[in-house]
This record gives C-alpha cells, structure tokens and sequence, in this order.
C-alpha cells in the first residue's frame, strides 16, 4: 500500500469518525427545531419539545407585552396572525430585558427557548431582520 | 435629457449584451472545435463588444440612480434624493443591481483576459471564453429578463422620492464590501474557466494554473477582506457585540474561501512534484461552483437567514439549475480526464512536505464540510423528518474548532519539513525553537491561571507557527547578511528574491494573529443591567456611569444618545455615547453600539432600551483581543500585497532559479 493510500485511510477514518459524531451529536446544544407557526409548535408532541430546545416563528399579539425591567424579563404572546385573530396564542417569557429594536406589537418574531409548564422560557428574541436588503416601497401594504 | 438618453441606451444595452454574449460564446466554441483562428480572433472582438454592451447597462443605471429616476422599480427602491450620491450610486443595494454589478464584473474580467493572452495560451482561449460567455448569458439573462433595474413601477404610481437605502446599510464599510466580495467571487471564474479549457483541450500540464495564478490570488484575496469587512460591519454595525455568527450568508462566502485556499496550496506540490493534479482541478471546480452557490443561497430564500435577499421562488430553481449545470458538466469533463492525469511520482514518506500539505488540503475540507453540512441541514432535516432543524454556532465551533487546531499546526510544519522525506535532523533543526516557544507560550498561560483547553492550544499553536516565521526570516536575513548587507536591505532583498516565500509567511502571520483573536473570544463575557441616571455599574474592573440621556435630532432620524462615563480600575478611560435611532422614511429603528477599544480588550456597550422614567437598559460585551483580528486583516493585506506585487526582471530571474 502506497503511503498515498495509507494517508488518505487515515483521513478517511478521522472523516468518518467525525461524520459519526456529527450525526450523534447533533441533538445537544446551539441545535433548535424550528418551527415556522406557532400552531404547529402548540399541537407538536410533548416528546418532540421535550428533547430538543425550539425556534418558534409568529407575531407578537398586539397589547400582550408586559415589560418587567426591574425583575429581568419581558412577557408576551405570539400568535400566527400579527391582527391578533388567531387562537391558541403561546405565552413566553423572555429572561432578559434587551429585546431587539424591531420588537413591538405585531412584530414578526423568532423566539428561541424551551417549552415548561405552560410558559414559553425564550433565552433568545430575534425580531424579522431589518437588514433584508429590499424593503417594501412606500404606499404598498403587506 | 442625458439621464433620459443614457437610461434608454443602458436598458436595450442589457438584452443586446445577453444576445451578444450567446453569440460570442458559439463562435469561440466553433473557432475551439474547428481550429480556425479568425473565428477566435472574432470572438475576441465580440468579448470586448459585451464588456462595452454591459458597461452601458451600468451607466445607465448609474444614471438613473444619481439622476433620481423614481420612475423605475429599482431606483424608487434603493434611493432617496437626500441620500448623499455615493451612497444613490452604490447600485449593489438592491437585487437588480447587484446582478447587475456581478455580471459586469464578469465581462470586465473576460475583458482582461483576453488582452492578456492575445499572444499565449492560443489552444486554451477559445474555451476560456466559451467558459466566461456562458456565465455572462445566465447573469445578464436573468438580469435583462427575470430581475431588471430598468423596469418601470406599476402603472399609476408615480413617487416624488424612493425608499431609500437600508440605513443599517449606509456605512463606510458597506459601500466597499460587496464589490470587494464580488470580486474575490468572479474572480475564481478565470482560473475555472482555464480549468475547463485545459480538460476540453487536454492541455493538462502546469499551464492552466500557472497562467492564472495572479487571477486566483487576487481573487482568494479579495474574498478574504471581504470576509474581514463583513465581520467588521457586523461588529460595529449591527449591536451584538461579534463578528461572526455562522450565519448562512456568512457561510457561504466562508466555503469557496476555504476551497480557494487548499487549491492554493495544492497547486505548489503539483509545481514542484507533479502530484495532487486531478485534486487541483477538482478543488478550482469547488471553489467557483461554491461562489454561485453560495449567491444561490443568499438569494433563493432556502436557508433561512438574518440578512437574506428577498425571495423569489422559481428565480431560487434557476439559479440551483444553473450551479448544478456547472458542476455537473466540469465533473464529467474531469472524470473523463482522470487516466490522463496520474501523479509521475509517489508520496515517499508521511513525514515530508508533500504529506503535509496534503494534510492540509484535508483539514481544510473538512472544514468545508462541517460548514456546509451545519448551513445546509436544515434544508436536509425537513426533506427527511418533515421538522427544520436549525444548527447554531456551537455545532460550528465544536467540530470546527480541532480542525483547525490541526491546520495551524500543519502552518508552522508545511514550509519547514523537508521535501520527500524528512531526516530527524532536519526535524530537530527546524523545528526545536518553535516548538519550545509553543511550550513556552502554553506554560505562561498556565502559569497565570489560564485552565481552558481550547484558548490554551490555539495560543500555543501560534507561538508555534509564529517561531517558524521568525526562524525563517531570521535563517534568510543571517545568510544575507553575511555576505555584508544590513539586516533591513537583507529583509527586503529576501522579499523580492523569494517573493512567494516571504510574501506566503506574512499572510500566514496574519492568519495567527486572527486566531488570537479568535482565542479572546472564548472569555467573551456579557451583562445586562437597567441603569438610572447618575447610577453606577461595577463590572470586571470597569466602572460605568450612566450621567445622562439627550435626544437627538436630525431630519432623517429621531433618537436618544446616552452618556456614559467609563473608568477602569477607578481612573476614568473614556465616554462611550451609545445611540438607539429611528429612522423616519424606512421605520426603521437602529441602535449604535459605543466601543472603547484596546489591544486587550473592547468594551462595548449598547443602549438596547429606555423607559420613560429616563432608565436605559444597557448591554456590555467585553471582548477581549478581539482588535486582533482586524489587526490581523491589515497584515493579510499587507502579506497579499507582496504576494502581487510585481517584483520586475531581477525578481523574476531569481525566481526561476529558486528550486
């Protein structure tokens, strides 16, 4: 066997090695599932959200924000329909007080957390990123 | 009169451009199977004719941004008429335009190709062009047809003024950034473009790479600042205290990066040995294909990401089509190739340069790898279990983290080991004073309570490679000196005798001082507290004091500035203003962090809420040596610099004479 072939074994095994640990290792931290409506995350199986932290997509119900700056968190819902229409809006808590500047009613956002006893405990709250680069031009409605 | 005239011009410019391009690209690939060099002197002609077509089309919307045509979709989107003009002409804001701008980079470059190889590479052009013509039709094709600048709005809209640059946007770095980073993208076209004509032709010798070499350093170049200006735009920016964030858009200019460089280096063990030639091709191939790719990405919606273009569902499909035509074509003309291709000579040894090296085109992707497979999954995961599952940076880091251990290490021993197979004594000659300044630097650390593992062995691995660099420069200037030259005429005659030698260690230096920097990041540390004014926030051994909040007042935004005063140890270093805006045309609200920035560490503050009562929650992020990285970009540029910079007559014989 050439030392050619004897290196590219051994790369070969350090690859398939890690490509093993990718895949075991995938399930832990900096991993979310993401879920793209807040209905689907609701009604997914307690053992899905259990395992795994979430990523939740909707929009914050307007009037449902409760700042408590003094005590470190910000309260909230988030529904699918940013006119507050939708049922089965999820409560969540975020453990912070610097929300991002595009939080506010309505607001399209990611939370990122897990799910415990009723409340949605968010250590992250992304709002939609203003830095789509093409924004809608004035006059145009959603 | 003249913007109205130079808009028209610009506008059928475009579709003649794409039409044109075709054409060319037929001739070429005529004059290529035929042998018949009139056909590829016309085509010559026909590549300057599109560079001419495509830079009317970009006058023209030039024009109309700096001429405040409203009219147009595309000028009512990205201008304003109070934007300061630079930014009007900074045409790569919107989608329309940055094609636009891609595609013109694209016949630029054709361009100068072919007015470099007039006399060279006869049997090679044809291709070459057929190769650049092809990428010209699909750019300026889906320009004219499916994204076009010149495209009026709907009928009965009629706007005074447009929406404006997205003020996170306008920002000195922004208006260098993308182009820098098209260049460094459309710049791995040339040598692709060489690569598929020497498989087409079965040219296969050193010629393809060797001709391209400044093409493909300058490109790999380029991307590298872009990369850099990224993460400094993102620093200074957008308010989270990093510079990275494993981002898909990130990614995906991180990827051909990663590609280009292990083609770099391979290609000098195929220079000197004849080995690595199928792998060379295969890692050109990788590296363009991942540029259009890693657009696809950007632009096609498939990833989610925080600062994606809009989508468009269909133009995503045209694009993967096109990536896949790419690949899947250049794959079967190399496969087709690989008997032709077999190395003349062996591996003699694991522990010799060749090996190294090869080492180091694996680790390197196996970088790509773990980035490709972390920005991708969630497109897999949901084909196969129907849920997203979104990888975050501590996936990237994790795994990426030991590679790159391994490639640093790999920086220090690549140049030093001797060819073949390496004697003990040559290890110990080389390798002796680096390796003590490695432990050295680990028993420092140590020593002063360090007792992680990771900052511990990214330090130590610079050390390392940092004492290669030194012994090698000190080795060469010795010699010089010597033979009686002072020690700084020794340190530039070594530069212009053995340019991509020295030029090659400086950029390997720019690389470990970006890597101390990395290392601070690992003792990141980040607070939050809700401040009254005239209170005080102990943190570290900082001090901050929270004096005042003031409006401020401009006629583009509204907003508040803080005043913060900040002492450490207890002697006042600086007033750090954070700033949160609004701006009124895109309401669009913006906060701006504050730095007080040093060689050991950035304290950065945002001011990310205020409450009526006047308290602003603020958010601290203490970075330490995170300065290095961008102190480390300066050396990268430097480093590329000489790599390029043409060293005339004296250093060129000097090079050929250099084993």
């Amino acid at each position: 066997m050439s030392k050619g072939v004897q290196i590219a074994l051994a790369a070969l095994s350090v690859f398939a090695g890690l490509a093993v640990v990718l895949t075991l290792g995938s399930a832990d931290e900096g991993t979310f599932r993401y879920y793209s409506d807040v209905g689907s995350f609701v009604n997914a199986p307690s053992t899905e959200t259990a395992d795994l932290a979430a990523r939740v997509h909707g929009f914050v119900v307007a009037g449902s924000i409760a700042k408590d700056l003094a005590a470190g968190h910000v309260d909230f819902h988030v529904s699918d329909q940013a006119d507050n229409s939708a049922s089965g809006a999820l409560p969540v808590r975020y453990l912070g007080i610097d929300v991002p500047d595009l939080f506010k009613d309505g607001a399209e956002v990611v939370v990122e957390g897990r799910y415990a006893s009723g409340t949605f405990l968010a250590d992250r709250v992304m709002a939609k990123c203003p830095s789509k680069y093409e924004a809608k031009p004035p006059g145009q409605s959603t | 009169m003249l913007v109205t005239l130079l808009v028209a011009m610009g506008s059928l410019a475009l579709y003649l451009a794409a039409f044109f391009a075709a054409y060319v690209g037929a001739v070429a690939v005529l004059g290529g199977l035929r042998r018949r060099p009139e056909l590829v002197a016309s085509a010559e002609r026909g590549t300057i004719a599109v560079f001419a077509l495509l830079s009317l089309a970009m006058l023209g919307v030039e024009a109309a941004l700096l001429g405040d045509r409203f009219d147009l979709a595309f000028v009512a989107q990205i201008s304003t008429r109070e934007q300061p003009w630079i930014f009007k002409a900074a045409l790569w804001g919107g989608q329309a335009g940055s094609l636009l701008l891609w595609t013109w980079m694209l016949g630029l470059m054709s361009f100068l190709v072919v007015a470099q190889n007039r006399k060279r590479n006869r049997a090679l052009m044809p291709w070459v062009m057929a190769v650049m013509m092809l990428n010209i039709v699909f750019f300026a094709a889906l320009v004219a047809f499916v994204s076009n600048p010149f495209e009026p709005l709907a009928a009965g809209q009629a706007w005074s003024s447009g929406q404006g640059m997205n003020p996170l946007l306008q920002h000195p770095v922004m208006l260098i950034h993308p182009p820098i980073l098209y260049v460094g993208f459309i710049g791995f076209s040339v040598p692709f473009a060489f690569a598929a004509a020497a498989l087409i032709t079965g040219e296969l010798g050193t010629t393809w790479f060797e001709t391209t070499r400044r093409w493909t350093l300058t490109a790999w170049f380029f991307l590298g600042i872009g990369l850099m200006l990224g993460g400094r735009w993102a620093y200074e920016v957008l308010g989270w205290g990093g510079y990275w964030a494993w981002d898909p858009v990130e990614n995906s200019s991180l990827m051909p990066w990663l590609a280009g460089t292990a083609f770099l280096h391979s290609v000098m063990i195929q220079e000197k040995r004849g080995m690595l030639k199928v792998w060379n091709f295969a890692l050109i191939g990788m590296a363009y294909c991942l540029c259009v790719f890693g657009t696809f990405l950007t632009r096609s919606g498939v990833v989610q990401s925080v600062h994606a273009f809009a989508n468009a569902g269909w133009f995503g499909q045209l694009f993967l089509g096109y990536v896949l035509v790419l690949a899947v074509g250049y794959s079967v003309l190399l496969i087709r190739r690989v008997p032709e291709l077999r190395s003349q000579t062996r591996l003699d040894s694991i522990v010799s340069r060749e090996a190294s090296f090869l080492l180091n085109n694996y680790a390197f992707l196996a970088l790509l790898a773990i980035v490709f497979y972390g920005t991708l999954f969630p497109v897999v995961s949901e084909a196969i279990t129907g849920v997203k599952v979104q990888i975050g940076p501590p996936f990237f880091q994790r795994y990426a983290g030991p590679v790159a251990i391994f490639l640093l290490f790999l920086t220090g021993v690549g140049p030093l080991v001797a060819w073949r197979r390496a004697t003990w004594v040559n290890l110990r000659k080389s390798f002796l004073w680096p390796a003590g300044a490695a432990i050295l630097a680990a028993g420092v650390l140590v020593a002063f309570g360090m007792r992680r593992f990771y900052p511990i062995a990214f330090l130590a691995m610079c050390a390392f490679v940092a004492g290669t660099i030194a012994e090698e420069y000190a080795r060469g200037i010795r010699a010089r000196t010597k033979r009686g030259e002072n020690a700084f005429v020794a340190f530039v005659e070594l530069l212009r005798r053995n340019q991509r030698r020295y030029g090659g260690y400086i950029v390997h230096l720019s690389v470990i001082l970006i890597f101390v920097g990395f290392a601070g990041a690992t003792f990141n540390l980040e607070e939050t507290k809700l401040l009254r004014p005239g209170e005080r926030w102990d943190l570290a051994n900082y001090t901050l004091e929270y004096r005042q909040v003031r409006p401020t007042d401009h006629p583009h935004y509204a907003g508040a500035v803080a005043r913060l005063a900040l002492y450490e140890d207890g002697k006042p270093v600086a007033m750090l203003l954070p700033e949160k805006r609004m701006y009124f045309q895109q309401e669009q609200p913006t906060t701006i962090p504050a730095v007080a920035s040093g060689l050991r560490e950035d304290f950065y503050v945002i001011l990310a809420g205020l409450e009526p009562d006047q308290s602003a929650a603020l958010k601290v992020y203490i970075n330490p040596l995170v300065n290095w990285i961008w102190i480390g970009g300066f050396v990268f540029v430097i480093g590329n610099t000489l790599l390029l910079w043409p060293m005339g007559a004296r250093g060129k014989a000097a090079r050929e004479r250099a084993p």
